[in-house]
């Protein structure tokens, strides 16, 4: 057992963290000490009869040398490791030289088969929330939040809206990470017409948690944002309904807030309705919403919104039972809004469960759907002061928007347009979600953060002829064309 | 007489299935209600404002919105109670939210007023003020 252990601890420090550093895809995890190396000496097993003090006496001597060669000290040998591989890692220290010149040095030296700087290895960043240490936060995990949030666990100075049903602005797990607008509140009640927007119904602080409960306090669950700037726009009232004027308006205040200078990156929606463009007054607020959501969007806000409960593929939805929950709901010829509006800074967002798999009950469509994201099983702040699990792609959602606003930290001179690229085209492609989002996969937080890959979806105009469905549209055509051909 | 009670049950089946209602007829996804005498008003996109930037275009913008807002009163006698100002700047059309007392307690009143709007070239969008359930939390699968 113990061989074992030293061949894991010899294999880690041989193989995975030189590569893996040299690659240098983050610049925080290329930190070396000034002035020292890790070399590695072919040293052969200890020959029988000789006894542990005398073997790490010989190593001791070989690395002194070696390491005066290069003018430097030893500070340390492995003799447990070199007993059973044959090979001794030695540290080496020089207060002249600096970390170039030292290697440069013992490289020279036969006897040195490898030597690297002593890099520093951070572990990912793990907070101490207890919901998050318990396992029940299997969402972070998922999105890979841990590796990012090495890089950075969000910052103040980015605000982000939630129009939904309030926010528990007093919530111990909250207060901290409430913002102010530039009326010095924490946002707007436009269900009540006041300055007042607390949560009546929890739908809205549990979305507010999941992009930025305080992280790393000891107390309750940790957000994708440890520190951000929250503000609650309420259009919702107790019941999760809304006024059309009131989600208007929510809109326009963000847009507002923004033109006039407030740092808004991310807006995030978990609402949305279905709506007949045949029905007039439903053709009507379709654009009116359009409007509004493409203001948000022009104004360099990115908006996250949820695709909805309804067991329906947006692309062609179904007809009476097609929703168990509803089954006498005929959804053909109807599309969720905002969901299916497609502007340059919108992000329409599914859900996956913890086997990563969309649950049944998440709206999808390759074509308005761009990702998906944790929305099941989810634990979150609650507007009753405590926590609460709750499932849906309300709750997938403010994970994207949360994700947009911890890359505006990272990354502030970011267009909305830069970050939502980063999002789309960094996602955790799976089979499972291939053709059910456009982007194939869900959020990537840490693939984003380092933005390997890049998003070349080609949506946010609305209409359009796709190359998929181009594709199936010109069999058609040559279909005629070759029973002709097969009949001659 | 029990086969034919079947056959009509399983020809309704299929009617119910297959062939969707109108529109109106149709079960709402959620439920809604329109707030008589309430609507939202759009205007079509002015490229002229978009031309401008910062400062020039709240200027162009501001004194868009006050004409539109005198033509909504003085053409259909509506009271404009809410501009919005931030939208109609971002995208260059106007957008207002007005009432109208005789549509409040006129239902006829308030399709007639709805009609005339619409069929206005000039406005490109009148939708009613309504209320709706928009969020759902749906119970996890066992």
């Amino acid at each position: 057992m113990r061989d074992l252990r030293i061949w894991l601890a010899v294999a880690v420090l041989l193989f995975f963290p030189l590569p893996a550093l040299a690659s240098g895809q983050v610049p925080v995890e290329r930190e070396h000490v000034p002035g020292e190396a890790i070399i590695v000496v072919e040293t052969g097993l200890p020959g029988k009869g000789l006894s542990a003090q005398q073997f790490g006496g010989m190593l001791s001597a070989a690395a002194a040398d070696i390491a005066s060669q290069a003018g430097g000290t030893s500070g340390g040998i492995t003799p447990a490791i070199a007993s059973v591989t044959g090979k001794n890692l030695v540290l080496v220290r020089s207060a002249e030289k600096t970390t170039e010149e030292l290697l440069a040095e013992l490289r020279k030296n036969p006897a040195v088969q490898s030597a690297a700087p002593n890099y520093r290895i951070r572990l990912s960043r793990t907070p101490n929330d207890p919901y998050y240490t318990g396992g029940q936060q299997w969402g972070m995990t998922a999105i890979r939040a841990p590796s990012a949030w090495d890089t950075s666990v969000g910052s103040k100075s980015v605000f982000v809206v939630v129009l939904d049903t309030g926010i528990k602005y007093d919530h111990s797990d909250l207060a901290a990470n409430m913002g102010r607008d530039l009326e010095n509140n924490f946002g707007y009640d436009y269900s009540n017409g006041d300055l007042d927007p607390m949560d009546d119904n929890g739908h809205g602080t549990h979305v507010a948690g999941i992009i930025g409960a305080e992280g790393d306090n000891g107390t309750g669950v940790a957000g994708v944002n440890w520190n951000v700037s929250l503000l609650a726009v309420k259009v919702l009232d107790e019941n999760g309904s809304g006024y059309f004027y009131d989600l208007v308006s929510g809109l326009e205040y963000v847009t507002d807030q923004k033109r006039r200078g407030l740092n808004i990156r991310a807006a995030n929606m978990s609402l949305g309705v279905w709506y007949n463009r045949s029905d007039p007054n439903e053709a009507a607020a379709i654009n009116q919403m359009d409007t509004a959501c493409r203001a948000v969007s022009d104004s360099g806000v990115i908006l996250a919104v949820s695709s909805g409960n309804e067991y329906q593929d947006i692309s062609n939805p179904g007809g009476y039972l097609s929703n168990p929950k509803k089954p006498l709901v005929d959804y053909r010829g109807m599309l969720p809004y905002p969901a299916s509006f497609r502007h340059a800074n919108m992000i329409t967002v599914t859900a996956i469960n913890s086997s990563y798999r969309r649950p049944d009950f998440a709206n999808y469509s390759p074509r308005y759907v761009h990702l998906a994201a944790p929305g099941e099983g989810i634990w979150s702040t609650y507007h009753n002061g405590g926590y609460e699990e709750l499932n849906g792609t309300s709750m997938a959602t403010p994970y994207v928007a949360g994700a947009a606003a911890m890359l505006a930290a990272a990354f502030p001179s970011e267009s909305a347009g830069q970050i939502r690229s980063r999002i789309l085209g960094n996602v955790t492609k799976t089979s499972n979600l291939s053709g059910i989002v456009a982007s194939g996969g869900y959020l990537n937080l840490d693939g984003a953060v380092k933005n390997e890959q890049t998003w070349d979806g080609g949506d946010g105009g609305g209409g359009g002829c796709s190359a998929a469905a181009a594709v199936p549209a010109s069999l058609l055509l040559l279909l005629p064309l070759g029973l002709l051909l097969k009949k001659r | 007489m029990k086969s034919t009670v079947f056959l009509f049950s399983v020809l309704f089946l299929i009617s119910v299935l297959c062939f969707p209602l109108q529109a109106e007829e149709k079960a709402k996804p959620a439920e809604s209600r329109v707030i008589p005498g309430e609507f939202l008003v759009l205007f079509p996109e002015r490229q002229a404002l978009l031309a401008f930037e910062g400062k020039e275009r709240a200027a162009a913008t501001s004194v868009m919105l006050d004409m539109q807002a005198e033509y909504l009163k003085v053409r259909y006698g509506v009271s404009v109670e809410n501009t919005f100002s931030a939208i109609s700047e971002t995208t260059g059309k106007g957008m207002f939210f007005v009432t109208c007392e005789k549509a409040k307690e006129s239902a006829e009143y308030q399709e007639k007023l709805l009609g005339e709007m619409r069929a206005d070239p000039l406005i490109e969008a009148v939708s009613p003020n309504e209320v709706r359930k928009m969020i759902s939390v749906p119970v996890k699968p066992e």
